[in-house]
């Protein structure tokens, strides 16, 4: 995985999927490679920990909130999202409650999307859109 | 029996008594006195004033009232009390033959009246322990209906989560096969999995407008209001439906003032409510139609129309156009399939701003929707 996100432009922009569904899980990791990109994938956040750790820092990371062993706001709380500001975090939920996603963004959270409003080509755009801003 | 039934901190309970005549006073505590080991502790307030410090400030259990203080009644006091403040109970002493009072004091939330002169220390202490055991009772009502209801708003969250979770993995394994990712697809499969991929994508729309209503009825909507020039707000939906409205063949275009016009407006939400309002004019219009979206600056506020050339409202059914559930006649109706919810939202969400949201429908010429924003914090 890249250490700095300018690298982006010359190197496979690494993205990391922390997602429980197996389903859709594979379906971000087909639409996210098949466009190129390096993606790792773990289904809570305890796996995203490892991977992470084995790994590096992902350039994107895409969090799921509710998922078992690990949820997201633990995972977020654990990996110290302020700390790691090479990383744009983008919690991907379809649970709205907005206290959630609150507290999201309070522990470093860079932007929030209903998954289910994400097609495959939408899916890629955000990616595209945020490795354009941080460039 | 008190003490063996009252449940009474370890400090006792502490009554507040509010009498400003000396000898009525007197008469009240020898009551209190011949009560045996009672866990009453008697205090007293001389008049309104020195009793509305007193309650508001919250130290006592329960509250005797007398009816009359100097100039002002003991009504005035109860209805002086602001409701937040009144979490004790409130027992109001009245004259005999005062049913007028007695009754107005239960209007005003007292939890019992005892007629001076008339009761004993029993009937005291009973009056006082039921008075505490029944505010005691109305106490865990509201705990338990407060638990309820979040139980209710974590409820409807997780459901619309576990909802969409499936339809979400639909969306994205239909849309890869239509985006090419398994090869090229016949027209004959292309047309109907896009059938699949719309039905999946109403679905996940009624989810959304089920969550969307269940919390706005809830009072659960927290608007983030901050300044927003509603003019690129209006441009940036309009580019976005624009892509959309190519595919029924319509095209969409938008009249904007020449300076900005900055609405203190929560974003998202009115950005959902443009969006809902310029999708009803795109499906409620046939194809080869134009939509003008136009946004007038005005002295108090700033006005968006949506103005279409389709299919109208007819007049039978503009009462329930902003109603839950409402889903109108029309030649249209049955393939547009939308909930029913979408204006509903939409007339809340407006009016949370301030604002009002209305409609002039023609059924040769189109419908106008005319959703209109306060510039200040002022109600239109």
């Amino acid at each position: 995985m890249n250490d700095k996100r300018g690298d982006t432009m010359t190197q496979q922009a690494s993205i990391l999927i922390v997602e429980d569904d197996v389903d859709l899980n594979n379906a971000y990791k087909m639409i996210l490679g098949s466009a190129g990109y390096d993606v790792t994938s773990a289904h809570n956040g305890e796996e995203a920990l490892a991977a992470i750790n084995k790994t590096g820092d992902p350039d994107i990371m895409f969090l799921d909130l509710r998922m078992p062993v690990m949820d997201g706001i633990e995972f977020l709380k654990q990996y110290d999202a302020p700390a790691h500001d090479d990383t744009t975090i983008i919690v991907f939920s379809n649970y709205d409650a907005q206290k959630e996603v609150d507290k999201a963004y309070d522990l470093g959270a860079h932007r929030y999307v209903l998954k289910a409003r994400a097609a495959p080509k939408e899916l890629i755009r955000i990616v595209q859109d945020t490795l354009a801003s941080v460039v | 029996m008190i003490n063996s039934t009252m449940n009474s901190t370890a400090g006792g309970v502490r009554v507040l008594l509010v009498e400003d005549d000396q000898d009525d006073y007197l008469a009240i505590k020898r009551i209190f006195s011949e009560l045996q080991d009672s866990p009453f502790k008697l205090d007293r307030a001389r008049g309104f004033e020195t009793g509305k410090e007193e309650i508001e400030s919250g130290e006592h259990d329960v509250y005797l009232i007398d009816y009359t203080l100097g100039k002002h009644t003991g009504l005035d006091l109860l209805s002086d009390i602001k409701p937040e403040k009144r979490s004790q109970p409130f027992i109001l002493l009245t004259g005999a033959g005062s049913e007028d009072i007695e009754w107005r004091s239960i209007e005003l939330a007292a939890t019992d009246y005892l007629v001076k002169g008339s009761f004993d220390a029993n009937l005291l202490s009973r009056t006082l322990y039921y008075a505490l055991q029944r505010k005691r009772t109305e106490q865990q009502r509201v705990k338990y209906l407060m638990d309820l209801n979040r139980s209710k708003d974590e409820f409807i969250s997780i459901a619309s989560h576990q909802l969409r979770t499936p339809a979400t993995g639909v969306k994205q394994y239909v849309g890869m096969l239509l985006e090419g990712f398994a090869g090229t697809l016949t027209d004959q499969q292309t047309a109907l999995l896009k059938k699949a991929y719309e039905s999946n994508e109403r679905q996940l729309r009624i989810v959304s407008d089920l969550l969307k209503v269940a919390q706005v009825d809830a009072g659960k909507v927290m608007l983030n209001k901050r300044p927003v020039d509603i003019g690129l707000l209006v441009r940036d939906v309009v580019r976005d439906q624009a892509e959309i409205a190519i595919d029924r063949r319509q095209t969409i275009a938008c009249k904007l003032p020449q300076k900005s016009v900055i609405v203190s407006i929560d974003e998202a939400s009115i950005r959902m409510v443009l969006e809902n309002v310029l999708d009803n004019a795109s499906k409620y219009s046939e194809e080869d139609t134009h939509i003008r979206v136009v946004v007038t600056d005005g002295k108090t506020g700033v006005t968006v129309s949506v103005i279409d050339q389709g299919i109208g409202i007819s007049p039978h059914g503009t009462a329930r156009v902003f109603e839950k559930f409402s889903r109108l006649d029309n030649s249209l109706s049955a393939k547009v399939g939308g909930s029913g919810l979408g204006l509903y939202w939409a007339q809340k969400i407006v009016s949370l701003h301030g604002g009002k949201i209305s409609y002039k429908a023609n059924e040769e010429t189109g419908t106008t929707f005319d959703i209109k924003l306060p510039k200040k914090n002022t109600k239109l």
